[in-house]
């Protein structure tokens, strides 16, 4: 398995608690797993988030992603039952879209670059 | 320095002189300045001063200050600083906390066990790692950089065990590639053990490799010269020129930062807990302002144990101002440096002790502990924390430079899993 694809899914594995914290109970989490970019949807339909927390998000995935972290303290992601860990995952993934609307729910696109070089023969 | 930093933040396009350049310049600035100053300007002295420090074992612990002079120590911290620098920019990553508290580090034990020769071998043993894996070496560049924790290992194989010439340099080197080799992902698995309790992770992970270098040598009769160098000195010359440095930080991060207080605030409300990167999540003007309060505050706190201000109580302070970039504050970082102190009194050992007074400043390493479940949790992973690292040393013979990392990931390891049972317990969640 592919190591881009497993951190894509710890990106998820946080936005999905994140949700989960903030009272989403029905979240659908889709992937596309790309040869050169993968792409990973989360849908919260009964989740609509306060500005403050959808500028909060915006503000955390503003940073660049920062593989020198991501990769060392990545498998941290996911451990901790009610911190989610945004700073961390959002060094891994980049923030493709984000709405969150009455009626609509919640919608997240982040998307990871292909890193490995051998990715094309694994 | 305020028109430079003025609007920045991480991420950003633009790209004039970023903060962190000026930072992190500023460091190997001064440090060579300042060695300058204190060789007198006799280059001579300075080139027989580091040759000195480069030809000699660096297992725990040797204090170049006593060893070659204030001087040539300094330098041999610049251009360690440098070539850490250079290294960053070379691996095109973003340099931000963790790469901060890196450079700080490597600066600060570069005055005791790290030297310009010793600092390669396991840094490039990291490089190998990435390139077998076939991953980029940005990925690795933190590993590497702290993973010169392992770098007596080179100088002990090499310079300690009388070895003719070539050979003691290509086995020192083949001991120190080897060890790098495998640090990055003993690394990450051991962040497993404490959860990021811990800050210097390197240090417990090197700790668990220099165990096995120890062990083996010892398999084949070959003891570990027991050199050991403490300089007593007073607190001039360097105390005022730390100090200036760390009020010019303070300054730098008002002046970028508008609204630095704020930030400030929010920054001191952190955990600390492994990976928190300050730059990226609070700016880097509180960022500026911690690492110069911690500075400062650490500074203080060696005057009042009556630490002798020698390359190693000095590298400490440096090492606790870089990782103000990345987890500690004076809130988070104060519970276990006070509850080394306590132990200290009460025990045998007595603050006097020059493990001691390094133990009391190196306990910040637990900082997370107290973020994270109070400053009573943290005094008493202060409290362990001495007796582990008065005694875990014995395990790697001091190859291992972040001996308070292994007895800090040992301790976290052991209260964290209590501490979060007793934190669920009373939420009734067991």
């Amino acid at each position: 398995m592919k190591f881009d694809a497993v951190q894509l899914m710890r990106v998820a594995e946080e936005l999905l608690k994140y949700c989960y914290l903030k009272g989403a109970r029905n979240v659908k989490l889709a992937y596309d797993f790309g040869e050169e970019r993968s792409f990973c949807a989360l849908s919260a339909k009964d989740l609509v988030l306060s500005p403050e927390d959808e500028a909060w998000l915006r503000k955390v995935f503003a940073g660049p992603v920062q593989p020198e972290v991501a990769n060392y303290y990545g498998s941290l992601a996911g451990r901790r039952r009610e911190e989610p860990q945004m700073e961390l995952v959002a060094t891994m993934a980049e923030l493709e879209d984000l709405g969150s609307e009455p009626g609509l729910g919640t919608r997240i696109v982040v998307s990871r670059r292909e890193a490995e070089f051998r990715s094309a023969r694994v | 320095m305020a028109r430079i930093l003025k609007g920045w933040a991480p991420g950003d396009s633009r790209e004039p002189v970023p903060a962190e350049s000026i930072l992190l310049g500023g460091l190997v600035a001064t440090l060579a300045a300042f060695s300058l100053f204190a060789s007198g300007f006799d280059p001579v002295s300075l080139a027989v001063g580091l040759g000195r420090i480069v030809v000699q074992p660096d297992i725990l612990i040797n204090d170049y200050v006593g060893r070659s002079g204030l001087g040539p120590a300094l330098m041999n911290s610049a251009l360690c600083a440098l070539a850490a620098v250079l290294a960053l920019r070379w691996s095109r990553v973003t340099v931000s906390g963790p790469a901060i508290a890196a450079v700080f580090t490597i600066a600060g034990f570069s005055l005791f066990g790290k030297n310009v020769a010793n600092i390669w071998p396991s840094a490039l043993g990291v490089f190998l790692f990435s390139m077998v894996g076939r991953r980029p070496f940005s990925e690795n560049i933190i590993v590497a950089l702290f993973g010169t924790a392992m770098a007596p290992l080179f100088s002990e194989v090499a310079f300690g065990m009388g070895l003719p010439l070539p050979w003691n340099l290509a086995a020192g080197a083949a001991a120190g590639v080897a060890a790098g080799f495998v640090l990055s992902p003993i690394a990450r698995n051991a962040l497993d053990f404490h959860h990021g309790y811990n800050l210097y992770n390197i240090g417990f992970t090197a700790g668990l490799i220099g165990t096995v270098a120890l062990s083996t040598l010892k398999a084949f009769g070959i003891e570990l010269s027991e050199s050991w160098t403490w300089a007593v000195l007073g607190p001039l010359p360097a105390l005022p020129v730390m100090a200036g440095g760390f009020l010019a930080m303070i300054a730098g991060g008002m002046s970028a930062d508008r609204g630095w207080f704020a930030a400030w605030r929010q920054l001191l409300g952190s955990g600390g807990r492994l990976p928190s990167d300050f730059v990226r999540s609070f700016g880097m003007g509180a960022t500026l302002v911690n690492m110069g309060v911690m500075g400062l505050a650490a500074s203080v706190f060696a005057l009042a144990i009556g630490a002798s201000w020698n390359g190693p109580i000095i590298g400490a302070i440096l090492a606790v101002t870089g990782f103000a970039a990345f987890g500690k504050h004076p809130f988070n970082a104060l519970p276990p440096m006070l509850g080394v102190l306590a132990v200290a009194a009460l025990t045998r050992y007595g603050i006097s002790a020059p493990a001691s007074q390094l133990a009391a400043i190196f306990a910040a390493t637990l900082a997370p502990i107290s973020g994270g479940y109070g400053p009573v949790a943290g005094f008493f992973a202060g409290a362990l924390h001495l007796v582990l690292v008065q005694v875990v040393g014995v395990l790697h013979g001091g190859i291992n430079l972040y001996n308070n990392g292994f007895a800090g990931g040992i301790t976290a390891g052991i209260m964290v899993p209590v501490l979060e049972w007793i934190r669920e317990w009373r939420r009734h969640e067991v």
